[in-house]
């Protein structure tokens, strides 16, 4: 594996700071050094400039999409990003009905043409496999409080895109303890048709 | 060689700042003085070598001899005093020699006497003593009372000094220190004696000095005293390193004599550095027995003697030691109390020549001596303050504005609210316990210096309180904590006098600061929910003087807060009812349902001024208030939203981002009763076909068709017709007129988008089974979007030619779903043209 072509993603949103936490929890914060991580894509919901200063300061790359409570109007509403072979839709979800209904992020995911589609807004976090593709919410990364999701906890992920495979570690605060799951995901081979897509594992 | 003192260092040489015009002349005259000696000392160690007595005797007298110049200024003198002491260590090893060669010292004593000059006889005297001391051929001390007796001889100040500062050197390492006459020639009372007597003696040359000579030289003579002092002051440096100096001997003997000296010699110099020497030299232990005594004295001190530093130089030692041996402090010491009985009298006498920074600095050392030996005691804390702000109205001062006090003051105010000192943990020693946010939130006094602070000032305290609270993250457990929070940052909490024109100019650093006090409601926090809701209604009274532009930042949070705390009050009144939970001891006074009503209270007041902000916290407010089973308060939610929205929200894009949360909102409640959700569905359809643009109205009524088809259960009894929110007929109604208004879209590239939606729409709905959406309905869908699509110009295709696929390439994945059969068949029945 050569280091040139690690390419690590941060993804993270839902953080409403100052309205619903004070600040992202200390351990995270230790993990998220300058200098470590190209990329950051931002569901939304920072919500103030602060935060986005902080971003960053951790990378100058930093994609933000607006959530509902942003103060910030001229963030876009969607963004599509290419990172290395992938193609990744960002939207905060705020805009999608029924909220979180993976039938109507399948819809955004074929009309947003991408390999990887990352919402947030319900401050829960997925990560699963669609259709050869692949649906990712990175829940809230400071456990706000929503009434959606009353007893969400503290989750951000990290992408490491290498080639047509990604490996997506979740960060979680769970009940006061921290804890790392890793999750795959390849790209289906370019060269199958559309028509014959192949299951996805 | 000469006997390093490590304690004493050298008068600084080269230091003269002011250069004289005999300068020059000076460093001539040095030079010849030091060919003279070294001509000297040769032929005395030739001498030496010869063995003759009386030769070497007559040529020390020489070397010693040019000590007798009155041509030279201290610090030349000093260099000359070292050269010659230099030589004169042969000398020393020569009487030894003689000793031992069966020379009888009470010879050699007398011997030396015989020298015609007082100056190098003394000398002589002082190195045969020394040698006759460590023979023990007689007790230690009645040579040394000898020896200290005979140097008054020589009453020129400086040469007198000089001559004394040798007898302290030479009888360094022979002074008896512990209570064994016999083995030691003496105790060391003796040596007390010995020392002391010295000190008197140098300490009246020294005085001496200022009053010999033109008045016009008095600055002249003040700088060569200060070049001497040290001399003097090594006397002290001996009587604290004798270890037979115990606490009782130095505050029966030893200090009484020094400060009497002290006191009774009236001059300013000597006053001011000795009582700092003292304070240095002498072990804590010891000043915490004397500490009445030496404050007692301060007042007895000339006039223009700066008592406010001696004090802190003590205050600040004792802090120190605290810090590190805070057991070693009894209450029966009664430190922090001598102290403040001490200070004010001296204060007070001496207000005419007492600054305003002097009072602070004098009372900051007193703040950090409380917070290091009694780190719990926030009454200490309150009463320096108290005698801070008492102090300085004495004085008339009502504002303080010059950078060095405004520092003090905002250190002292801010000091009980930060970490312990690094220094405290960095020696080892347990850091002092902490106060708590709370624990300083009970202090009153510190207002009272705030108050003299200027706005600005006020401000920036106000500033580094709030961050201090928050980087803590100490919990504020009771509302009256929260008033006195409060009144330490005001100038952050509303409009202040005197700074009106600031906050305009900086409208980002007014936000920044707006969020930081924002952050305060996250450290509000009881376990008994209904404190915490005393807490938030205190807060909230408090944020509410802030007027519009403050409330924006400050009550959103205070909102989320409250809302999280209606959902926990909530799960507790279920589990309650469920009989899962013990009822609270106490009755509960605030329920879910009066949260909701203080949440709806904030939202009409953000609604008023921020439409957009206040109707998107109304409908996070209609959720929880739908998950707390409250339909009628979710009800008013929704009814304050949609008001918003049509009273308030006129820019169409505005307007397409709210109908599309509305929408969304509504959709996702689960306990509306069937009137009220039937009533606020058709109003969301209603106004979303009023929308301005036709994509727009298209993509909402798209949405509120979602509105008739919701994860909410189906009512077990149900009634002659479906329930609103599960009604595939209006979920029909409301695509047909979608591709109506789709249709009406003219430009190609606008509508064959909105075409492939509807159609991806239609598939959702079809994936949930809903009955009217049929495949034929769908098949004839997608023929129209392959037809719109193929009608499309060049450059709008990659984008729209993608969508299409991709919902092709979704319809064939149903059709080749292998993991289940009756999938495939239902999505086989969807006609693809190839």
């Amino acid at each position: 594996m050569e280091r040139s072509n690690k390419l690590l993603v941060l993804v993270l949103g839902d953080l409403h700071i100052p309205h619903r936490a004070i600040d992202l929890p200390p351990k995270f914060k230790s993990l998220l050094v300058p200098n470590k991580i190209q990329h950051i894509l931002c569901t939304g919901n920072l919500c103030t400039r602060e935060v986005y200063d902080y971003l960053k300061t951790i990378t100058s790359d930093v994609h933000v999409v607006r959530g509902d409570f942003d103060e910030n109007t001229n963030w876009p509403e969607e963004k599509v990003v290419t990172i290395g072979q992938f193609k990744l839709g960002l939207i905060h979800g705020h805009q999608i009905v029924p909220a979180g209904d993976p039938e109507a992020l399948s819809n955004v995911l074929r009309r947003l043409d991408c390999d990887i589609l990352i919402t947030g807004h319900t401050c829960k976090m997925r990560a699963y496999d669609h259709e050869g593709r692949f649906i990712i919410n990175p829940g809230s990364a400071t456990g706000a409080f929503s009434p959606m999701t009353p007893d969400a906890c503290p989750t951000f992920l990290l992408m490491d895109i290498q080639g047509p495979k990604v490996t997506i570690y979740v960060y979680i605060i769970e009940d006061g303890k921290f804890r790392v799951e890793k999750a795959e995901f390849t790209k289906p081979d370019a060269a199958a048709a559309p028509a014959a897509p192949t299951p996805s594992s | 060689m000469m006997q390093k003192d490590a304690s004493s260092p050298p008068p600084a040489p080269g230091a003269g700042a002011n250069v004289e015009p005999v300068e020059e002349d000076q460093i001539r005259y040095l030079e010849q003085c030091k060919v003279n000696v070294r001509q000297q000392a040769a032929n005395m160690v030739r001498a030496i070598d010869a063995g003759d007595l009386e030769e070497v005797l007559k040529f020390a007298n020489l070397v010693l001899g040019e000590l007798r110049t009155s041509l030279l200024s201290p610090q030349k003198y000093y260099e000359l005093f070292l050269a010659i002491s230099t030589q004169l260590s042969t000398l020393e090893s020569f009487f030894n020699d003689a000793h031992s060669k069966g020379k009888k010292m009470n010879e050699l004593y007398e011997l030396v006497q015989h020298a015609g000059n007082i100056i190098p006889r003394l000398y002589l005297l002082v190195i045969a003593g020394s040698i006759y001391i460590k023979t023990k051929e007689a007790p230690a001390k009645y040579i040394l009372k000898d020896l200290v007796e005979m140097c008054k001889g020589v009453q020129h100040p400086m040469r007198g000094l000089f001559l004394r500062h040798y007898l302290l050197q030479l009888t360094r390492d022979k002074l008896p220190d512990d209570s064994d006459q016999d083995k030691s020639g003496g105790t060391v009372r003796d040596s007390v004696d010995f020392v002391l007597h010295n000190f008197i003696e140098m300490n009246k040359l020294w005085v001496r000095m200022q009053h010999q000579g033109a008045g016009r030289d008095r600055e002249r003579r003040e700088k060569e005293r200060g070049d001497l002092r040290v001399l003097v002051g090594t006397n002290l440096v001996r009587l604290s390193s004798l270890e037979g100096v115990d606490e009782a001997l130095y505050s029966d003997v030893v200090l009484p004599a020094v400060l009497e000296q002290v006191v009774g010699c009236q001059d300013c110099i000597a006053q001011q550095y000795l009582m700092e020497v003292i304070a240095q030299v002498f072990p804590d232990e010891f000043h915490l027995r004397t500490l009445d005594t030496y404050l007692k004295t301060l007042a007895h001190l000339e006039a223009k003697v700066d008592v406010i530093a001696l004090m802190v130089t003590l205050v600040k030692r004792l802090a120190k030691f605290g810090l590190s041996q805070r057991a070693k402090i009894t209450d029966e010491m009664r430190l922090f109390e001598t102290f403040l009985e001490n200070i004010q009298p001296i204060v007070e006498h001496r207000s005419d020549s007492i600054s305003t920074v002097q009072v602070l600095q004098l009372h900051e050392a007193l703040l950090d001596l409380v917070l290091s030996v009694y780190p719990e005691r926030l009454a200490y804390i309150d009463q320096v303050y108290a005698r801070t702000s008492a102090t300085l109205e004495a004085m008339n001062v009502t504002s303080i504005e010059d950078a060095a006090s405004v520092k003090i003051l905002k250190r002292m105010i801010m000091l009980p609210l930060e970490a312990p000192a690094p220094a405290a943990t960095a020696t080892g020693a347990a850091a002092p316990p902490r106060n708590t946010l709370a624990d300083v939130l009970c202090l009153e006094k510190n207002v009272d210096l705030l108050r003299l602070l200027t706005p600005i000032h006020k401000k920036q305290v106000a500033l580094s309180i709030t961050r201090s609270a928050i980087e803590r993250g100490a919990p504020i457990p009771d509302p009256e904590k929260i008033d006195r929070l409060v009144e330490l940052i005001r100038p952050l909490i509303k409009d202040e006098p005197g700074l009106e024109a600031e906050a305009d100019e900086d409208k980002e650093e007014f936000e920044e600061n707006q969020n930081l006090v924002a952050k305060l409601v996250h450290i509000l926090a009881n376990e008994s929910s209904d404190m915490t809701y005393r807490l938030f209604y205190n807060i909230r009274r408090h944020f509410g003087q802030g007027g519009f532009k403050r409330v924006r930042h400050t009550l959103v949070p205070l909102f989320f807060a409250s809302m999280r705390l209606c959902h926990r009050v909530y799960r507790t009144e279920q589990q309650e009812a469920a009989g899962e939970a013990a009822p609270a001891a106490e009755p509960r006074q605030f329920g879910s349902i009066k949260i909701l009503r203080f949440l709806l209270e904030i939202v009409n007041i953000i609604i008023k001024a921020f439409p957009e902000t206040g109707l998107r916290l109304a409908l996070q407010a209609a959720l929880c208030a739908d998950n707390c089973n409250s339909s009628e308060m979710a009800y008013d939610f929704m009814t304050a939203a949609l008001l918003a929205y049509e009273t308030e929200i006129s820019e169409s894009r505005a307007q397409l981002q709210a109908m599309q949360i509305i929408i969304s909102t509504l959709q996702s409640t689960k306990n509306f009763t069937e009137d009220n959700y039937d009533t606020l569905a058709k109003k969301c359809t209603m106004l979303s076909s009023k929308l301005l643009k036709k994509p727009d109205q298209c993509r909402a009524v798209v949405m509120c068709s979602h509105l008739f088809w919701t994860e909410r259960p189906i009512p077990a009894t149900p009634g002659e017709t479906a329930p609103e929110w599960h009604d595939g007929s209006r979920v029909l109604e409301c695509l047909n007129r979608s591709v109506e208004i789709a249709d009406k879209c003219m430009a190609p590239n606008v509508h064959a988008p909105l075409f492939i939606e509807i159609l991806n729409e239609h598939l959702f709905y079809y994936a949930k089974n809903v009955p009217e959406i049929t495949a034929d309905r769908i098949t004839e869908l997608v023929n129209l979007v392959i037809n719109r699509v193929s009608a499309l110009q060049e450059e709008d295709l990659p984008a729209i030619m993608a969508y299409k696929q991709n919902t092709l390439r979704h319809i064939r994945w149903h059709q080749a779903s292998p993991r289940e059969p009756a999938e495939a068949d239902k999505y086989a029945a969807i006609a693809i043209p190839h």
